[in-house]
C-alpha cells in the first residue's frame, strides 16, 4: 500500500489502538449506556479505520474512491462527536434544568452561525472546498465547546474530572484540527504525497493526544447519578425565599433613599 | 508561509485554547452553598450603608472647606486617610456586588427557567460594574474619585438587587404555583 509514509501508519495503529482500550474502559465500567454517543463515536472510529484500511489496499490511496470513502467517514465522524458533546454536557447540567435550557439554545445558535460561515468560507476555494469545510466543522465545535465551558465556569457548576477530560479532549482535537488545515493550506500542494503524510499525521498526532486525555480522565469513576444535588428542601421554599426577597426589598428602598437625597 | 488570511486562525486558535485552560482549571472561589438561615444576613451587601458619608467625605464642599480652614500639610494628611478610607469603601462595594452574584448564580441554579435576556442583563451589569470599579480605583490612585462615579457604582448594586429580587420571584412562583393566582 502506497500513499502515505510508514510512520502514518504506526501512529494510525496506535490510534485505533487508543479507541479499542477507551471502548474496552467503557464497557468494563459500565459507562456505555451513559455515554453512548461517546461510545457509538468510538467504535464509529474503529470502524471508519477499517473500512479505510480496506479501501487504501484495494484501491490506491489516491484513487477518487478513497478520497469520497475517507470524506464520507470524517463527515460521520463529525456528527458523531456533536452529538458525543451534547450528551457530555447534558451530563454535567442535567440537575440545573434552566441553565441547560438556556444554553443549548443559545449555543446551538453560535454552532449554527460559525458552520454557516465556514460554508461561505469555503465556497469558491477550489482544491481546498474540503479542507475549509471540515475546518469550519471543527472550529464552530471548538468555539461552541469553549463558550459552553465559559457558561459552565460563569454559574459555579462542578463538572467531574473525567468530563473534564472529555470535552478539554475534544476542544483540544477541534484546535488542532484547525490549526493543521489552516497552516497546510498555506505551504504545500495538496495531492503530494507529502502534504498528505504530514496532513495525516498530525491529525493522528491530536487523536492520540486527545485519546491519551481520555484514558486518562476515565479512569476517575464517573459521578453516582445520585449524587446529583438533591431538589431544594421545603422550608427553604416555603420561609427563605420572602425572606431573602424582603431583605432585598429593604435594600433597594435604602439605596433609593441615598441616591436621592 | 504566514499570511494575512492564516494569522486571524491563528490567534482564533491560540484564544480559543487559551479560554479553555482558563474554563477547566479549578475554580479559585468555592462553589456557592445553598445558603442557610445562619448566613441569610451575610447575603446581602453590607458595605453600601456608609455611601452617605463617602459621598461628603469625597465631595467638593468638604474639600474647599479643608483648603481653607486647615494647613496644607494638614490637608494632604487628611486628603491620604480619606483616600485609604474610600479604597476600603470600594473595596467593601465589590465585595457587596459579588454577594448579589452568588445569591444571583444559586437562583440561576435552581430556577427551572431561565430569562437569556435578564441572564444577559446581569451579566452586562457585572462587567459594567468591574469596569467603573477600576476607573474610580484608579481615581483613587491618582489622588481624587469623582463623587458621580461612586454615585453610579453603587446604583448598580441597587439594579441588581432588583434583578435579583425579581428572579427570586419568578423562581418562587414556580415553587408555589398555586400562590400566583392570588
Amino acid at each position: 500500500m502506497t500513499g502515505l509514509a510508514p510512520i502514518v501508519y504506526w501512529l494510525w495503529a496506535l490510534v485505533d489502538l487508543a479507541q479499542l482500550v477507551l471502548l474496552v474502559i467503557l464497557i468494563q465500567k459500565r459507562y456505555v449506556r451513559r455515554l453512548i454517543f461517546l461510545s457509538i463515536y468510538l467504535a464509529s472510529g474503529l470502524l471508519g479505520s477499517a473500512c479505510l484500511f480496506i479501501v487504501y489496499r484495494s484501491y490506491g490511496f489516491f484513487s477518487p474512491i478513497a478520497f469520497s470513502v475517507a470524506w464520507a467517514i470524517n463527515v460521520f465522524s463529525i456528527a458523531a462527536k456533536v452529538l458525543a458533546v451534547v450528551e457530555v454536557f447534558r451530563l454535567v447540567l442535567e440537575p440545573f434544568r434552566g441553565i441547560w435550557a438556556m444554553a443549548w439554545r443559545s449555543l446551538a445558535g453560535v454552532a449554527g452561525a460559525v458552520g454557516f460561515w465556514a460554508v461561505l468560507d469555503a465556497d469558491g476555494s477550489g482544491r481546498h472546498v474540503i479542507t475549509r469545510l471540515e475546518r469550519g466543522a471543527q472550529l464552530a465545535c471548538a468555539v461552541t465547546l469553549v463558550s459552553m465551558l465559559l457558561l459552565v465556569r460563569y454559574y459555579a457548576i462542578p463538572v467531574h474530572a473525567a468530563y473534564k477530560a472529555l470535552l478539554g479532549g475534544f476542544c483540544f482535537y477541534c484546535c488542532g484540527v484547525v490549526l493543521i488545515n489552516t497552516i497546510l493550506e498555506q505551504i504545500s500542494l495538496p495531492h503530494s504525497v507529502y502534504y498528505q503524510s504530514i496532513w495525516s499525521g498530525a491529525e493522528l498526532l491530536c487523536s492520540i493526544v486527545t485519546f491519551t486525555v481520555w484514558i486518562v480522565g476515565l479512569r476517575h469513576p464517573l459521578p453516582k447519578v445520585e449524587e446529583r444535588p438533591a431538589p431544594l428542601p421545603s422550608f427553604v421554599c416555603e420561609e427563605m425565599t420572602p425572606l431573602v426577597q424582603a431583605r432585598l426589598r429593604l435594600l433597594n428602598k435604602r439605596l433609593e433613599e441615598m441616591l436621592h437625597v | 508561509m504566514l499570511n494575512a488570511y492564516t494569522i486571524p486562525f491563528l490567534v482564533i486558535v491560540a484564544v480559543l485554547l487559551g479560554l479553555l485552560a482558563w474554563a477547566l482549571r479549578r475554580p479559585s472561589r468555592r462553589t456557592a452553598p445553598i445558603p442557610s438561615f445562619a448566613s441569610l444576613e451575610e447575603l446581602g451587601p453590607i458595605h453600601f450603608r456608609y455611601f452617605p458619608i463617602i459621598l461628603q467625605m469625597v465631595g467638593a464642599a468638604d474639600r474647599d472647606f479643608m483648603a481653607r480652614h486647615a494647613s496644607p500639610s494638614l490637608s494632604r494628611r487628611i486628603r491620604a486617610e480619606r483616600c485609604r478610607i474610600a479604597k476600603q469603601f470600594l473595596a467593601g462595594l465589590r465585595n457587596d456586588f459579588a454577594r448579589l452574584n452568588r445569591l444571583a448564580v444559586i437562583v440561576a441554579k435552581l430556577s427551572p427557567r431561565l430569562e437569556r435576556k435578564s441572564e444577559l442583563r446581569r451579566l452586562g451589569l457585572a462587567l459594567r460594574f468591574q469596569l467603573l470599579y477600576v476607573i474610580v480605583r484608579l481615581d483613587l490612585e491618582l489622588g481624587g474619585v469623582a463623587a458621580s462615579r461612586l454615585v453610579r457604582l453603587t446604583r448598580l448594586i441597587g439594579s441588581t438587587s432588583s434583578q435579583l429580587n425579581s428572579a427570586i420571584h419568578e423562581l418562587s412562583k414556580f415553587s408555589f404555583p398555586a400562590d400566583d393566582a392570588t
